[in-house]
């Protein structure tokens, strides 16, 4: 309520001051330029359920209020929303302005045409002097680049994996942070066998996508890949795939009970609660974890990059932005829309709202990264998944059918994960089928 | 059956039936009939969802052939773990819905009470039961609160023996309400003279439940049996949220494998083709149980 | 007297049973209320907290003012509502032919609406969506409420079937024989006594739609989204929001509670027939 009525004061203090000393805020200025031009307009933007959605809603009223533009919100579950995304990539007919993409999902929407480029519009007029497209970081700007070289959505929550760990267990036990995978199996297992009621180490292992995504991280540590960079060809038979799938297999004795069934949520949980010494995990989790109604280990919690397997060490990056639709008939309303909530100049109320960090002036910014204290070892991750890139591999392929490869792997794997059936079948079998997905 | 004297004189016999029909008629078969037969078009096409669909490629019986032979197809496990969830679903259901509706049957103070609020299982929403089954479910959840309570032991619903238990334990909770809410409205109609004209003739209670009420109210559980049957080869949703079908496939039923298929790894075509095959098993057993319900009613 | 005492006494043991059997059932759905007021670290504790909690509103609060759950309500009630009520008026005439009447290709016509309503939802969503969209229907509670017929019309024939045939068909026969045209005797003598089959049918089919997910997320977009469909709003990336999520679950079973609390006189006793004293 102090904070509304705060920000209620700022607004028409602010209304007030541009009355009389002639709009000095630049974003008010360039608001005003933009309701002159396309005020009035409604836009419709899909959305999925995401922390960073929280804080654009916070902001979407003030965006309304000075440019004049309606913004209308569709919520939706992240699945939900990639399957209400695929429905009208099949009816070729789009019913939203915009839409928040995934990095899974850009491949698709750019190579069918249901997203439009933007380089147009980041270099057009609408766009603002304090939006700044290059302090987003690389690494998360390129998610959403297509083989065109045209880019297809502005990120504003990148997210990648690394390695949350408990600072009082490992000091009290007088165990050294792991920083290989074989320290980490030790650890993990010291720390189940020693201490009542925690769990060696958390992570996701559910199946479907959830597997797919906790074990490619593991892939390239362990010599492993998907595709072969040099070939093109699927390498899934490769022996350091076969390695990692063992090894993540052998974690699980040392994981929470039930992991097998594991999604993010039951992940994060059994860390939050006390009940795991180790979780790799996405590093949306570390808002969570330091958040002290949700969590016990607020404040007892270290954050490192990821170990280093047998091949080295390597992370990668995931991530969400803004794409515009093709159909859109209000694309310049669309385009003030996006460059305004992902811009540099809101990017502080972005992140006290509770967005995700994704710009190099915020995470190299000293203050926040003493609040923050995951943003080095995000910083440190990022140069493990750009290490992955030099080596021509990713996390996700590249490729539209990335959906269909994912999801064979998590079955697939999650088969041998549970001893269903062996490693060697579910790599075999895994091989064959997206084999013949890619190969289409 | 045998009062159509007044309608004979005016009109064809078949009329009156016909017109009773036709308003339901039109309404299913406009939609019915569109959608199966868009369905089964796209069982023989080789298409990816998330493709424009004049992109479909006509593969004939190819997906059918892929799913029932290929070797890395997951067909055959699923069947067996629906086979095991219908049965170990349907029939606890049954005999505890049936029992529990013959206790709510007496005169006793509160009874409509209680019929009224055991609709709640139903009416929560499959997701949020599916949600609510992960929590109680979870190693440090509620049942296993009292399983160690009353046995000492933990157990871990979240793994390959249990999973499937566990799904099945939260659809028995569910559904179980819906036999009772059915097979109460049916005990509540039966006549109430045969059962005074027997206990005149001296028959104990188990003599008139085997002798009359059984046999009055088997048709309707025959019914109730079948559409419940038919909505466990549907529902999926209360198994995907809590386990999405894992760990492994041990918790994979058809009907989410249809989903899985067509949805999530994009393959309408042979996610079609298992749909067509769904309603094909689904249609014989009915099949098989409608014969068994035509013949008691016959004897009864 | 000795018989009467035992039986006495048996029949209140079956009471105590009822009440258990009942308890056992509510009880999961009990402990979930008792969490809607439930910080979430209370949520998890193990072993679990049943009452020593100090209860809070923002759950309540939350759902109201940031989900407005209020208005996914009222479209899950338009929708529910309005569909339940055009299924039974279709599906009675239809169920009473079925019933009472001989035609050729009776049970044909019987298993063809049955195996129709077979067609998984899932597996016709495209072609739904393209006529929605083609008729510029998308997105509105009409096409949902024609939609639901499909699935409800079969059913209601099938339920309702199996008690119209339970009513002796003499009754009717002898009403007839008074004088009374078909319609009267069906009205007069075979509506009421079917009241507690179609009040039962009633409930499962409104339930039935009001739970439904699928159709219900594909067919509609800001205008017309129901209650199942805010699942999306505890199932989030930074984890489920299980107190807002126990909130509205407990608020959705409300309306079709009180409604069944409302129609539960058709379930019990009071039809003329009475129960089987047994």
């Amino acid at each position: 309520m102090k904070l509304r009525l705060v920000l209620v004061l700022l607004i028409v203090a602010l209304a007030f001051s541009s009355f009389s000393a002639l709009a000095q805020d630049p974003i008010e200025d360039w608001a005003a330029g933009i309701k002159d031009a396309y005020g009035g307009t409604e836009i419709t933007v899909a959305v999925a359920s995401h922390p960073s959605v929280e804080a654009f809603k916070q902001m979407i009223p003030r965006f309304e209020e000075l440019t004049g533009i309606t913004v209308v919100l569709d919520e939706m579950e992240e699945g939900q929303l990639g399957q209400r995304m695929l429905l009208e990539v099949s009816a070729e007919s789009a019913s939203y302005d915009a839409m928040m993409t995934a990095i899974e999902w850009s491949p698709l929407v750019a190579s069918s045409g249901y997203a439009t480029p933007l380089e147009p519009w980041i270099e057009s007029d609408i766009t603002p002097d304090w939006f700044n497209y290059e302090d987003i970081l690389q690494a998360y700007r390129d998610m959403f680049l297509w083989e065109d070289g045209m880019h297809y959505g502005i990120p504003y929550a990148g997210e990648t994996v690394f390695m949350f760990y408990r600072t009082d267990l490992f000091d009290e036990h007088g165990i050294d942070v792991p920083t290989t995978y074989d320290e980490v199996l030790s650890a993990a297992q010291y720390f189940s066998e020693n201490v009542d009621g925690v769990h060696g180490i958390s992570y996701r292992a559910r199946l479907g996508w959830e597997f797919t995504y906790m074990w490619s991280i593991f892939l390239a540590p362990f010599g492993g890949m998907m595709v072969d960079p040099e070939t093109g060809d699927v390498a899934l038979d490769s022996p350091g795939t076969v390695a990692s799938l063992e090894y993540i297999r052998d974690l699980w004795q040392y994981g929470p009970v039930g992991v097998e069934s594991f999604s993010f949520p039951e992940a994060w949980d059994a860390f939050m609660l006390g009940r795991a010494a180790i979780m790799i995990e996405a590093s949306a989790a570390a808002p969570e974890v330091e958040n002290p109604d949700k969590s016990v280990v607020a404040g007892m919690t270290g954050y490192s990059p990821l170990p280093a397997g047998p091949a080295g060490a390597f992370s990668g990056v995931w991530g969400w932005s803004f794409a515009m639709m093709d159909d859109s008939m209000h694309k310049e309303a669309t385009w003030a829309f996006i460059a305004y909530l992902t811009s540099e100049g809101l990017q502080e109320e972005y992140l006290a709202n509770g967005g995700i960090v994704s710009r190099a002036s915020a995470l190299g910014d000293p203050d926040l990264q003493a609040a923050n204290p995951y943003y080095e070892a995000t910083l440190a991750t990022l140069e493990q998944a750009a290490a992955l890139g030099e080596l021509g591999l990713s996390v996700v392929l590249p490729t539209p059918k990335w959906s269909q490869v994912s999801e064979i792997m998590g079955i697939e794997g999650a088969r041998a994960f549970i001893g269903e059936i062996s490693v060697e079948e579910a790599i075999a079998s895994m091989q064959a089928q997206v084999s013949e997905v890619l190969s289409e | 059956m045998t009062i159509d004297r007044n309608a004979r004189r005016q009109r064809p016999p078949w009329l009156t039936p016909a017109l009773l029909i036709m308003p339901a008629f039109v309404v299913v078969f406009a939609i019915a009939a569109y959608s199966a037969v868009s369905l089964f078009q796209l069982s023989t096409v080789d298409l990816t969802f998330g493709e424009p669909f004049r992109n479909a490629e006509p593969v004939g019986l190819e997906n059918y052939r892929w799913l029932l032979t290929n070797e890395h197809s997951t067909f055959w496990a699923t069947l067996r773990v629906t086979i095991s969830y219908l049965l170990g679903t349907l029939i606890p259901e049954l005999l505890i819905g049936f029992a529990i509706a013959l206790l709510l049957n007496r005169k006793m103070r509160g009874n409509s009470l209680f019929t009224a609020v055991l609709v709640i299982p139903i009416v929560l929403m499959p997701s949020m039961v599916g949600l609510i089954g992960r929590l109680y479910f979870s190693y440090d959840g509620l049942v296993n609160f009292f399983f160690e309570s009353f046995t000492g032991i933990r157990h871990n619903w979240y793994g390959k023996d249990l999973a499937l238990w566990a799904v099945i334990l939260v659809d028995i909770w569910e559904w179980t309400p819906f036999f009772i809410l059915i097979l109460l409205a049916g005990l509540q109609t039966l006549p109430v003279e045969p059962f005074e004209a027997a206990r005149v003739d001296g028959a104990s209670r188990w003599q008139s439940f085997t002798l009359l009420t059984l046999p009055m109210m088997l048709p309707l559980v025959l019914t109730t049996f079948i559409l419940r049957f038919m909505d466990v080869l549907r529902l999926f949703d209360v198994i995907f949220v809590m386990f999405a079908g894992g760990p492994g496939t041990t918790t994979t039923t058809l009907p989410l494998y249809v989903y899985r298929t067509t949805l999530v790894q994009r393959d309408v075509g042979r996610g079609s083709a298992a749909s067509i095959m769904l309603i094909i098993i689904i249609v014989s057993l009915t099949v098989i149980l409608i014969k068994l319900r035509e013949r008691i009613k016959f004897e009864a | 007297m000795k018989r009467n005492w035992t039986s006495i006494t048996g029949s209140r043991l079956l009471d105590l049973l009822t009440v258990c059997v009942v308890f056992a059932f509510l009880f999961p759905y009990l402990f979930m209320v008792s969490s809607a007021f439930k910080s979430r670290l209370e949520t998890f504790a193990y072993p679990p907290v049943f009452l020593q909690f100090t209860p809070t509103l923002e759950h309540f609060d939350n759902i109201f003012n940031n989900m407005h759950i209020l208005f996914y309500m009222k479209n899950s009630t338009i929708i529910a509502v309005c569909s339940t009520l055009l299924t039974i008026l279709i599906a009675i005439p239809a169920t009473y032919a079925f019933a009472r009447f001989r035609f050729r290709n009776k049970e044909g016509i019987a298993y063809g609406f049955l195996f129709l309503q077979m067609v998984p939802g899932i597996s016709i969503v495209f072609a739904l969506f393209f006529i929605a969209r083609a008729l510029d229907l998308f997105d509105t509670h009409i096409f949902l409420i024609v939609v639901y017929l499909l699935w409800n019309v079969p059913y209601a024939i099938w339920m309702m079937r199996g008690f119209v045939e339970g009513i002796p068909v003499e009754l009717e026969e002898s009403a007839m024989v008074d004088g009374a045209s078909r319609f009267k005797a069906f009205r007069v003598i075979t509506l009421p006594l079917m009241a507690g089959g179609v009040a039962a049918t009633a409930i499962l089919i409104f339930i039935g739609v009001w739970n439904e997910f699928s159709l219900a997320f594909f067919l509609t977009s800001t205008n017309a989204r129901t209650m199942p469909t805010t699942i999306a709003f505890f199932m989030t990336h930074s984890g489920i929001k299980w107190g807002p999520m126990f909130a509205t679950a407990t608020i959705g079973t409300l309306p079709v509670v009180v409604f069944a609390l409302i129609v539960r006189r058709y379930f019990i006793s009071a039809l003329t027939f009475g129960a089987v004293k047994g």
